[in-house]
């Protein structure tokens, strides 16, 4: 009987936290195919938690295929976030932003919940390295979070991950709750007509270099966030390479975001990913989203004591300042129809959005340099 | 400096001196986003600009 003991082999191996983490990986799919969020990270990452769980898995260790594409697309560069950026900004059309560039402000502002986070998380005992990448989650970007977590060797990247992507698909049920606790519906039924400027070609292309140029001359450290984002924007704008603009919005995308999520999961083999603090980690991206929402909403209001009446932002606005690109947008548009079946608030909604995505990797950069002095 | 703050939280011991850190990060972030975003603003406003006054001074040369 001792020769087919190696068929009980694997099953001897299992763990009630491997368990645990089938579960997880199921509720990933799960949340993917039945309620249809981020399903094209969500499943990937979901089926990788099963498979990096498995005792005894071929995946992992020095020949497994998981831990190779973890060490050489992530680890090692992080090539794998980077070259998605390529892809989100073939993707991006600046112009709503370009034609009413006030909006950038909610971009930076929205950005709020990050920091907040960064010092709830140093009170609750967390190191530093860790309270800054938790706090990225509000980021509401995933390839920056992803960045972020691995420059500073976080204990927490896999959960980081999950959240920042699990909560980006929740921004419309998180973000009109943290809006209804700032505003008043008076407030939620500002108008904001929708005069935009024509943007020239010459803006459209000129964007992307310029902001690189500035992003990289106050944030060093953002430059490869910002770089491959603009850089993929302006294979958009330039009209000269419709062929490599179609490749990166579409294959390229694809490509990385296929192998991103399983890669992703390696961060989630059960001994360290099934800990209480991971919960915690859990829930301080939820604190970051919902105080980056309360940001936003906050600094629209402090504007508009300075402005004339008709001139004023509706705060809603401000809370599309995150990066989640366009839910967030569209969460705004549906908030503002509720409240006043006439008030469009779209395409502001839509400018302030795309500022969120600069303002994302502005801060992950900012995030990144500060802590080369802050971290010992 | 800040050692007086130090306690045990939930996830670990605190230290007055990461707390002042998360302070430091809290206000020099937000400044330096801040900036970036306010410079942006200032070169899409001048570009818009000075896209806008070109067709005027088109049609003023009869161009």
């Amino acid at each position: 009987m001792n020769q087919f003991a190696f068929l009980s082999r694997g099953l001897q191996g299992v763990t009630w936290q491997m368990v645990v983490m089938w579960a997880v990986g199921s509720l990933l799919i799960w949340l993917a195919i039945k309620k249809d969020f981020e399903p094209s990270l969500l499943i990937p990452m979901g089926f990788g938690a099963i498979l990096v769980n498995l005792p005894f898995t071929g995946v992992l260790g020095d020949s497994g295929i998981v831990q190779w594409l973890y060490k050489v697309g992530i680890g090692a560069s992080e090539a794998m976030p980077l070259l998605l950026f390529v892809g989100i900004g073939a993707m991006i059309d600046f112009g709503p932003l370009l034609s009413n560039p006030r909006m950038l402000l909610f971009g930076g502002a929205a950005q709020f919940g990050i920091f907040f986070t960064v010092l709830l998380a140093v009170l609750l005992g967390f190191p530093l390295k860790d309270a800054m990448s938790a706090g990225v989650i509000g980021a509401a970007d995933g390839p920056t979070s992803i960045l972020v977590a691995q420059t500073l060797k976080s204990n927490y990247t896999g959960a980081i991950t999950v959240a920042a992507y699990s909560y980006m698909a929740l921004v419309p049920v998180i973000q009109p709750f943290a809006i209804r606790l700032v505003t008043t519906k008076k407030e939620r039924c500002i108008r904001m007509p929708y005069h935009p400027d024509t943007v020239s070609k010459r803006t459209k292309i000129l964007f992307p270099i310029l902001v690189t140029v500035i992003a990289g001359l106050i944030a060093p450290t953002s430059v490869a966030l910002v770089g491959f984002l603009m850089f993929g924007n302006l294979i958009r704008e330039c009209g000269k390479l419709d062929g490599l603009r179609k490749t990166a919005e579409g294959p390229l995308t694809n490509l990385i975001t296929i192998f991103l999520g399983i890669t992703v999961a390696f961060q989630m083999q059960a001994d360290k990913f099934v800990r209480w603090d991971t919960l915690l980690i859990m829930a301080l991206g939820l604190v970051a989203f919902v105080f980056d929402t309360i940001g936003g909403v906050l600094f629209a209001k402090l504007m508009n004591l300075f402005l004339p009446v008709g001139k004023k932002f509706n705060p809603m606005v401000g809370a599309a300042g995150i990066s989640a690109f366009p839910m967030s947008a569209r969460v705004i548009q549906k908030m503002g129809l509720q409240e006043d079946k006439q008030n469009h608030l779209l395409m502001h909604a839509v400018g302030a959005n795309v500022a969120g995505q600069i303002g994302s990797v502005v801060a992950g950069g900012i995030i990144l340099m500060l802590a080369q002095s802050l971290i010992h | 400096m800040l050692n007086f703050l130090d306690y045990q939280g939930p996830a670990g011991p605190v230290s007055g001196g990461n707390i002042g850190a998360a302070f430091q990060l809290m206000g020099f972030g937000m400044l330096g986003i801040l900036i970036v975003m306010l410079l942006i603003f200032l070169v899409v406003y001048l570009m818009n600009r000075a896209a806008s006054k070109k067709p005027e001074d088109k049609k003023k040369n009869g161009g």
